[in-house]
């Protein structure tokens, strides 16, 4: 087994956390809108009275997707997550998560960290995809675009990360 | 290139249709799920739970697993379970016989290798006898596998040296329900656990050793907050974390604080005597000669505070722990595995484990039952019931028993005076037999006993120093036994192959073949039957699928107490699981046994609702077993006591898990010692420190915790760089010759 070497772990959580939410969405939605050469033979003035909000909303729900990808895009070529000593458990620094995990379904039932989150270094996975729960909750996985309220939405839109309290419109209740 | 505004609009729409599409990566898995990867039904690889799965299959690679949610477990799958493809194509998988030339393992083609195991097997045979080879094969091996292992060797070359690694997991379990009910095999099933009131874990780490029925046991708990859960195990494991009580003692004081139990329930009323009356009789030694009032006699110096004193335990847990299991009209079930069995006096703490459940009629109803967990996916189903033990014969039969022996020549249509009447090696005299020279060839199938034999350091110098051809029959090279190896044969591995295994409930289950076997690797059955025609066995391994091997092994379960001559292939590839007895084709299975209505063992018009048949007076024995120190006790040489244990992450010797990338960060095992012990041996955490025993020492990284109580050593099994059985004790249990894994005494050094 190769050694892990022990480092002193950058602040992961933040990192891990909130990277796509503290980039500014400006550059990727507003200041594109307004370019003004970007929609040629008329000014921005001439369009935004009628129809500037519907526009500006329609185009952040489309852009924001797209540079969110793009970020993700961008941290997937490299490392994700450093080394860590063997003797290093994920919640030295993850305790929040830690904490929300162990009181879930999850953590009771010892369906650990690496589970939704493989390994360290180029074998983390920040955000798991659905891949990572077919093993246990492959029907629903199965049915998910079957209808709505799921269809077209991803395991964590309803079961927040880590507590897995489904249905937070329901207290948490199933 | 210009765009108007419906030209911009337009685009925009495409571009958000593309994004979502993109996003909505879950939808194109969910097809893929769904349609486009081929699914095959299949059982878990790992422990003795038995956890049923789909195996999802692309390009001829397995490339995901879904736990079958119309089985047992509901569709849950435990760690392990969950990362399962990745063992199929790991790149330690062995694709080509290896044979070992001027010291070294070289590649061979498969009829060199053939021919020379044949050839070295022969030759022993003729110039040493038939006791000179042995088999040592594999609770992980498949059904018919080991059946025809065991047909080969005790009706083909005809010796009895048949062992496998269930001798060092399950033989004490297997002697438990023999001594109090006269069969094999629990009475109970998962479903009781749905049932249950009280949860009594004894000797189990249940949360990590068993995980998808800890889960159950969980699910009960919170479906019912006033179920209790009581933990017994000298160290503070993650199950006894979620206990209502975590009774901690001095390890192999067990037996004290059992009968200590059974102490309360009698003063306390809890017994049932109508059931003792109609259903229970009583022994001591191996004569059953006692009568209830003698056990309650022999119970009176059993106290609590006696116990106590003992296992350095307080005497008011006993006593809430025996109010709690014992309180009339609550299910209550036992849990226990490896804490239990292997121990010297592993049977004799069964006994009393089950004598809990027949004092108190706690059996045969929903949720009552003693019910010992199994460590291995087929340990139960191919060897135990099997009869693939060097005193067994297929389905209860015993090679002692001269009946038993003429039945079993007749179906397997050998002459009369084929099979030995003398059992042959149990596990630890097979390695005994290595060591001084006795043994000349030995063919080991699906195991790694190089690491997981304890006091392993004594049987690697003898296979190393002597002279025994080793053949190993494996999917990974190298482990700490192919290494070792004369001749590795590469074995084909889990979806590479089809068959059957039986879990702990009793439930056999059919394992789909999924993909092709990776390289030149084939499945042992395939291996087993080429050596036999090469041996001269032919007429008697002539099978050409695992098919005709079931369909022979129906013909030999009939009419015994296992009987599931109903199990037929096409039924068994539907099904999610079947329950044995199962005499017919229309009959659902038994969930518990021994009950009238669900055995069909029990005649419908029996007067009784309960019926012990395994025992010619129809009554279960409540055995009188006292206290007994383990082999090895503490003493100021050698102050601490040390035991081993699992992790969630690693199964056995980690041939499989090791190779799970998510799994390798923690292949290190530790020592864990208690901070205060920590203190007074001038340890720190973290620190290198060395364990050393009478046979052997490890360097082991401190973990100082309080998961071990004061006095106790533990370290963890699975890692082969540091292997805790170089310390372990080979003294066995009289009965049922397991070793007594969970106890010595060790010293402690900074490395």
């Amino acid at each position: 087994m190769a050694v892990a070497v022990r480092v002193v772990p950058p602040p992961l959580k933040p990192q891990s956390k909130s990277a796509v939410a503290r980039e500014p969405l400006w550059p990727g939605c507003f200041s594109f809108i307004l370019t003004r050469r970007f929609i040629q033979g008329g000014s921005v003035r001439r369009i935004l009275p009628p129809a500037w909000p519907i526009i500006l909303l329609l185009l952040f729900f489309i852009v924001q997707p797209a540079t969110a990808k793009q970020r993700r895009g961008k941290r997937s070529g490299a490392p994700t997550h450093p080394a860590v000593a063997a003797s290093q458990q994920c919640s030295d620094c993850h305790s929040e998560e830690s904490a929300d995990w162990q009181a879930s379904k999850h953590g009771q039932a010892l369906v650990k960290c690496l589970i939704c989150h493989g390994a360290v270094e180029s074998n983390f996975i920040p955000k798991p995809a659905a891949e990572r729960c077919v093993a246990c909750h492959g029907e629903n996985v199965r049915h998910l675009n079957d209808r709505a309220p799921s269809k077209g939405k991803s395991c964590f839109d309803c079961h927040s990360p880590h507590l897995l309290n489904p249905h937070p419109h329901t207290g948490g209740v199933l | 290139m210009t765009y108007t505004r419906r030209k911009f609009l337009q685009t925009s729409a495409a571009t958000a249709a593309l994004v979502l599409s993109a996003e909505s990566g879950v939808q194109l898995l969910a097809e893929q799920v769904g349609g486009a990867a081929e699914w095959t039904k299949s059982v878990c690889r790992f422990c003795g739970t038995g956890c049923g799965v789909y195996v999802g299959v692309t390009n001829g690679k397995v490339v995901a697993v879904s736990g079958d949610k119309d089985n047992h477990n509901a569709g849950l799958l435990c760690m392990k379970g969950a990362l399962l493809p990745q063992i199929m194509n790991a790149p330690d998988r062995l694709q080509h016989p290896l044979v070992r030339k001027n010291g070294k393992l070289e590649r061979a083609t498969w009829d060199e290798a053939m021919t020379l195991v044949a050839a070295k097997f022969g030759e022993a045979i003729e110039k040493f006898g038939p006791d000179s080879v042995s088999f040592y094969g594999s609770g992980q091996g498949l059904t018919e596998e080991t059946y025809v292992a065991n047909k080969l060797f005790k009706a083909g070359i005809r010796t009895n040296n048949v062992e496998g690694n269930p001798r060092l997991c399950m033989a004490s379990a297997v002697a438990g329900y023999l001594q109090a009910f006269g069969k094999d095999e629990p009475m109970g099933c998962y479903e009781d656990f749905d049932h249950a009131d009280v949860f009594f874990i004894i000797g189990s780490n249940t949360a990590e050793a068993h995980p998808v029925l800890w889960d159950r046991v969980l699910r009960r708990k919170r479906s019912n907050p006033a179920v209790k859960i009581i933990v017994a195990d000298p160290r503070r494991t993650l199950t006894a974390r979620a206990a209502d009580l975590h009774l901690s003692f001095v390890p192999g004081t067990d037996l004290a604080i059992v009968n200590a139990m059974a102490h309360v329930m009698v003063e306390e009323g809890m017994a049932d005597e109508k059931f003792i009356a109609e259903h229970v009789a009583f022994g001591e030694g191996t004569e059953v000669n006692k009568s209830w009032a003698d056990y309650k006699e022999w119970l009176k110096q059993h106290t609590p505070e006696k116990a106590a004193q003992i296992a350095n335990c307080r005497a008011e847990d006993i006593v809430q722990a025996a109010r709690w299991v014992g309180a009339p009209g609550k299910a209550a079930m036992s849990l226990w595995t490896m804490g239990l069995n292997q121990r010297t006096r592993g049977v004799w703490v069964n006994n009393l484990v089950i004598n809990l459940h027949l004092i108190t009629g706690k059996i045969g109803v929903p949720g009552s039952t003693p019910l010992s967990l199994t460590g291995q996916p087929n340990a139960c189903g191919g060897v135990r019931d099997g009869g693939a033990l060097a005193h067994t014969l297929p389905y209860g039969r015993l090679i002692g028993n001269e009946k038993h022996r003429a039945e079993m020549e007749k179906l397997w249509g050998v002459p009369p005076g084929t099979i030995q009447a003398k059992p042959g090696l149990f596990t630890m005299d097979m390695f005994k037999a290595v060591e001084s020279g006795k043994l000349k060839a030995m063919y080991v199938m699906c195991s790694n006993p190089c690491q997981s034999l304890p006091n392993v350091g004594r049987y690697r110098k003898a296979i190393e120093n002597g002279s025994t051809f080793l053949v190993v029959s494996e999917a990974f090279h190298p482990t700490r036994t192919s290494e070792m190896a004369s001749v590795v044969l590469p074995a084909a591995l889990w979806a590479e192959k089809e068959g059957v295994y039986g879990c702990t409930e009793r439930r056999y289950q059919f394992l789909q073949k999924s993909v092709e076997p990776l390289g030149e690797a084939k499945p042992d059955l395939e291996i087993l039957c080429d050596f036999g025609r090469r041996l001269g066995h032919g007429a008697l391994v002539n099978f050409r699928s695992a098919d005709d091997v079931w369909e022979e092994i129906l013909t030999l379960c009939k009419g015994t107490g296992y009987d599931f001559s109903g199990m037929k292939r096409e039924r068994l590839r539907k099904s999610h699981g079947l329950l044995w007895p199962l005499p017919t084709e229309n009959h659902p299975g038994t969930k518990r046994r021994y009950v009238r209505g669900d055995d069909p063992h029990v005649p419908a018009d029996h007067p009784s609702r309960i019926h012990f048949y395994g025992r010619p007076d129809g009554r279960a024995v409540v055995w009188m077993r006292p206290f007994q120190p383990p082999e090895e006790v503490v003493n100021s040489e050698y102050p601490f006591y040390f035991t081993t244990s699992r992790v969630i992450e690693h199964w056995h010797t980690a041939t499989m898990t090791g190779n799970m990338k998510e799994m390798k960060r923690t292949l290190e095992a530790t020592a864990d010692l208690h901070p205060e012990d920590a203190k007074t041996q001038g340890f720190t955490d973290g620190q290198s420190i060395r364990v050393i025993s009478r046979r052997g020492s490890q360097t082991f990284r401190l973990r100082v915790t309080d998961d071990s109580p004061r006095g106790l050593v533990n370290v963890h099994m699975h890692d082969p760089g540091r292997m805790c059985n170089l310390m372990t004790i080979d003294a066995v249990d009289p009965v049922s010759k397991q070793p007594e894994y969970k106890i010595c005494a060790v010293r402690l050094e900074k490395a």
